[in-house]
């Protein structure tokens, strides 16, 4: 069984609680929030599915994450 | 029953000719005598200019009444596609619409036997005198009966159009021309279905696929998947809501999915469904048919269907 700590925390590096909370209460990067945990949790069911022992996030979703963010690294 | 048409009218003998439609045949009925039963056969859409009947209740008598302009309404100018298909709605114009004031249109839809099958309640006013209506329970010749009348005037003579329906059979599908997401630009679309009957009955086509490739015949592919985990087949699965194709660093404008049946199949309703997150659901997207799968223009544009922007909207068509 895949450890749920690391999909949660990963989802956390791209979309803060604070940031999520905002989506739902302000329709503030609703789309971004969207993807961060669609395109995660689906990543973590496939690998699960498929049997892995831990879960890395694939990738080209690393890259589309990092590419996107909707706020710049400093 | 018979119908009957009214051609005279004699007011000063209280009485009315009619022809029946069926047989010929003329008759001439004396107003006293007139039961309501009689009257029930008589039909009131073929009363011509200056032919209108009624009952005046303080004369006691049933007389001619003038309802003031006794010419012809305006003719509306009706202008109809000849061919269409079942799936797409088909749209006609009445392009003298303008020059009416408040205007009401009779519309009568008959197959080739004469036996009207859709009428005005079946239309839709798109507005400025374009108009549109359902294709899927037609197949064959058909012909549109139109009737204008404008505010206080008569009805105008009636217009015949003629069209026909064809049934749509490709092999080659495509859709696309998704009207995306919050920027426009992307989709999440999780449902697809084609069906052998109309009202998304039927045989469904293709069955719940489970790759690109299976079932056999059927192969998904296309254009904008972001991975596997949101590949082509993935609109064509057992699940209409939370699996997907999504195009996420794709271009709604350009992108598509292609489904090839393995052979001709005919398509009589469809149904698109729209997924549980609002970020990315769409409000219509385009199908087409081909026979070779090359898309490069012989393809053939079935129609563009709208989809409830809402979360889990469905549009069933056909």
């Amino acid at each position: 069984m895949l450890d749920k700590t690391i999909v949660r925390n990963k989802i956390l590096e791209y979309a803060s609680q604070e940031m999520q909370t905002n989506a739902v209460l302000f329709n503030e990067h609703t789309e971004w929030v969207t993807t961060v945990i669609t395109l995660i949790r689906d990543d973590y069911h496939a690998q699960a599915k498929a049997g892995a022992d831990e879960f890395v996030l694939s990738s080209d979703i690393q890259t589309y994450l990092d590419n996107n963010k909707p706020w710049e690294d400093t | 029953m018979s119908n009957y048409t009214v051609y005279g009218v004699d007011d000063e003998n209280q009485r009315i000719t009619v022809t029946d439609d069926l047989t010929a045949n003329v008759t001439i009925l004396e107003l006293s005598t007139i039961e309501l039963g009689q009257l029930a056969d008589v039909d009131l859409n073929n009363l011509q200019a200056s032919q209108v009947i009624g009952y005046n209740a303080i004369a006691g008598r049933w007389q001619n009444i003038d309802q003031g302009a006794q010419t012809a309404g305006t003719t509306p100018v009706v202008s109809i596609g000849a061919t269409h298909n079942q799936l797409g709605a088909i749209e006609f114009t009445i392009t003298n619409y303008a020059g009416y004031t408040l205007p009401t249109f009779k519309f009568d839809i008959k197959n080739s036997s004469g036996v009207v099958v859709l009428t005005q309640d079946d239309v839709t006013h798109k507005g400025s005198g374009v108009f549109e209506f359902s294709g899927s329970t037609l197949l064959g010749a058909h012909t549109l009966e139109t009737t204008a009348q404008d505010f206080g005037n008569a009805a105008s003579v009636k217009v015949t159009s003629s069209f026909s329906v064809s049934a749509v059979a490709f092999r080659y599908w495509r859709i696309d021309g998704f009207d995306g997401d919050i920027d426009g630009t992307l989709v999440m679309i999780p449902g697809i279905r084609f069906f052998s009957d109309a009202g998304q009955t039927g045989t469904q086509y293709p069955p719940s696929m489970t790759s690109n490739t299976a079932p056999s015949p059927y192969v998904a592919s296309g254009q904008g998947a972001f991975n596997a985990t949101y590949d082509y087949w993935k609109a064509f699965d057992s699940n209409d809501i939370s699996t997907f194709y999504w195009n996420l660093t794709g271009n709604s404008a350009t992108d598509f999915i292609d489904l090839d049946m393995g052979s001709t199949t005919t398509v009589k309703s469809m149904r698109f469904n729209n997924g549980s997150q609002a970020a990315y659901i769409f409000g219509s997207l385009r199908v087409s048919g081909s026979d070779t799968g090359a898309f490069s223009g012989e393809e053939t544009v079935i129609g563009t269907f709208i989809v409830p922007k809402v979360i889990n909207g469905v549009a069933n068509v056909g």
